[in-house]
């Protein structure tokens, strides 16, 4: 149970009915959708059996395997250059002082916040605009757009977080800016970098609205394979394909967690 | 540019203006200094005084407004931390956790491309000179704060720089401990004849350890001198308050007998002070008196007092005496010794005694 002594919250009666229900509200739908990936039953919503079918279904279905490996190739190069240019950016934003640098701050966490559907038709537009073919290209290059706040917010709290005199320290013990950055900064931030980039990792993988906007023809990732899927019928392979990538994100967002916190 | 031999760090108007929220900070301003070679130099000042700032601009961290530094006679415009031949011990430490104790102490030498079998031996060296060997594998992490103090020591003298800097290397010890490292320090500068320069806000450790003192103030040095200069012949009000406790009295001087000058205390009653030769008889002055070179007597000669309050520190009591009409009290300061004679009482009128070479006549 959550209860624990000394939390003031459990004297008002209802307060764990309620506690239980919101939990309810948000996971339910989920279980749900893993027990019944494990239905015999074609027709997802009645309980016949337990079985293992439908995963190797979903792994035998050969779109499904190219939609999953787009996605991958997808994340790992937006991510790549995402988590480059955060770094670049947090280095920047804090070892150097200048003018509206609030400003700066503020428009590299804008992605955050602006509308992914705006940013979708905004990116299409661009696209069609400059004449260049949808495909494989123009999904990494609009998941790199929103993935570099995701990368640059914990890469910037760790280098915040660090002694600005240890590279004042290298840099008196005869390395250059370089070697300083080789031998002091770049370790200490690892963690940081390794969490920013998990997460702009999960989040390029998860991120269907853009994908379906600027994927062209063998494009497809697999959000957007399963979006076509559940227009065909909800199939148990539908629930074992998604619990498949859930477990992927819950993968990825605790080693981020956990990395984040890390300390050396 | 004229630089002066045998001076180890010479600044030639050297100023540094920081650009604050609230407008410009004249953190330095106009520092004329001449730092020898092999002598254990410090910088003495409050908080906000400006000796870090000169500690940082001799490191290469912070750049002049202007003015000049010569490190060995050569100008250091523009010449990057890397490529001065000092070194700094933090504050903070500032040791790389992500390294071991050996790894640290390596450090500068393996970015001089010092041969590996060299760098061994002379880690083994340091750490033996801290007294931590057998703990080259640790983490720093894994280190008291005295251990770690002195693994930031072995990192800097690893590299035989010419100037040692010290950045208030004590400060986040211990009592005990500070007391250790202080005669550690000075035992450490005598055995490498490296020039040190320490930056500390604690008078009582400048005292002890330096060759000479430079005591600054907002931006300024006032006086430059050894620690018996300092204490005994303090020039301003400032550096009379600042080192150890002191008596100001304000006076006039009254008229000169022959090496004699005679002063009217504005509490009223007379002194009398060696002649400096500084004043006009007439102008108005400030006299500085030590706690502990004034005497108290039941009878006799001397300026009438009052003792007001005594407060007893164990090796000696001080006795806050009112002095005449002067608001503000006299300290003196008695050591109990056995045969010293008995204390006095609150309350009690007693008679100042002054020789006349315990009186300072201030410059300002």
């Amino acid at each position: 149970m959550l209860k624990r002594r000394g939390n003031p919250l459990w004297r008002f009666p209802g307060v764990a009915p309620t506690a239980a229900f919101v939990f309810a509200y948000l996971y339910l739908p989920i279980f749900i959708l893993i027990a019944f990936s494990f239905n015999e039953n074609r027709l997802a919503t009645i309980w016949t059996g337990f079985t293992f079918d439908w995963y190797s279904v979903a792994l035998n279905n050969s779109d499904m395997i190219r939609a999953a490996r787009n996605s991958l190739i997808v994340a790992s190069s937006a991510t790549f250059i995402a988590t480059l240019a955060a770094i670049m950016a947090a280095l920047c934003m804090t070892r150097e002082r200048f003018r509206r640098q609030q400003a700066v701050n503020a428009v590299i966490a804008l992605p955050l916040i602006v509308p992914e559907i705006v940013t979708a038709v905004a990116t299409l537009l661009f696209f069609v605009i400059i004449g260049i073919r949808l495909g494989l290209l123009t999904v990494i290059i609009a998941h790199t757009v929103f993935c570099i706040p995701f990368a640059y917010l914990p890469i910037r709290a760790r280098l915040q977080g660090m002694d600005p005199r240890l590279e004042e320290a290298a840099s008196d013990l005869y390395a250059d800016p370089w070697r300083t950055f080789r031998r002091i900064t770049l370790p200490l931030l690892w963690p940081g970098i390794l969490s920013g980039a998990m997460l702009a990792f999960i989040i390029s993988l998860d991120t269907f609205v853009i994908t379906y906007f600027v994927a062209g023809a063998g494009a497809t990732t697999l959000p957007v394979y399963i979006f076509g899927m559940i227009r065909i019928g909800i199939t148990p392979e539908v629930n074992a394909v998604s619990a498949l990538m859930l477990l992927i994100s819950i993968t990825f967002v605790t080693l981020s967690f956990l990395v984040g916190r890390m300390r050396r | 540019m004229q630089a002066t031999s045998g001076a180890a760090i010479e600044t030639q108007r050297l100023t540094k203006i920081f650009d604050g929220p609230g407008g410009e900070v004249r953190a330095l301003d106009g520092v004329d200094l001449i730092i020898r070679e092999n002598e254990f130099f410090t910088l003495l000042g409050p908080s906000g005084c400006g000796k870090t700032t000169l500690l940082r601009l001799v490191a290469g961290f912070e750049q002049p407004t202007s003015g000049e530094l010569l490190l060995e006679g050569q100008p250091m415009a523009h010449r990057p931390p890397h490529r001065r031949p000092v070194n700094t011990v933090f504050q903070s430490y500032a040791l790389f956790p992500h390294m071991s104790v050996a790894e640290n102490v390596a450090f500068g030498l393996e970015m001089q491309r010092t041969p590996r079998q060299d760098i061994k031996a002379r880690v083994e060296r340091m750490l033996s000179l801290v007294k931590l060997s057998g703990m080259g594998e640790r983490r720093p992490a894994q280190l008291s704060g005295g251990q770690q103090q002195r693994v930031a020591l072995a990192r800097a003298l690893a590299n035989q720089p010419k100037v040692l800097l010290l950045d208030e290397p004590l400060s986040a010890l211990d009592l005990k401990l500070r007391k250790d490292m202080q005669i550690e320090l000075k035992r450490l500068q005598n055995e490498t004849g490296i020039t040190f320069v320490f930056v500390t806000h604690d008078q009582e450790e400048a005292l002890t350890m330096s060759d000479r003192i430079a005591v600054m103030n907002e931006g300024q040095v006032l006086q430059v001198g050894s620690p018996t200069e300092i204490y005994e012949h303090p020039t301003s009000r400032f550096v009379a308050d600042f080192i150890g406790e002191t008596n100001l009295l304000s006076a006039r001087l009254s008229r000169r007998d022959g090496s004699r000058a005679i002063f009217d205390l504005d509490g009223g009653g007379e002194l009398q002070g060696q002649d400096d030769g500084g004043h006009q008889e007439g102008a108005a002055v400030t006299l500085a008196v030590r706690p502990e070179r004034a005497e108290l007597q039941r009878d006799g000669p001397g300026l009438p007092a009052r003792v007001e309050q005594l407060v007893y520190f164990g090796t000696d009591t001080h006795y806050r005496l009112r002095l005449g009409n002067d608001p503000t009290p006299f300290v003196v300061r008695r050591q109990n010794r056995s045969g010293a004679g008995g204390g006095f009482a609150e309350g009690e009128e007693v008679r100042l005694h002054i020789a006349p070479d315990a009186v300072r006549v201030l410059q300002d």
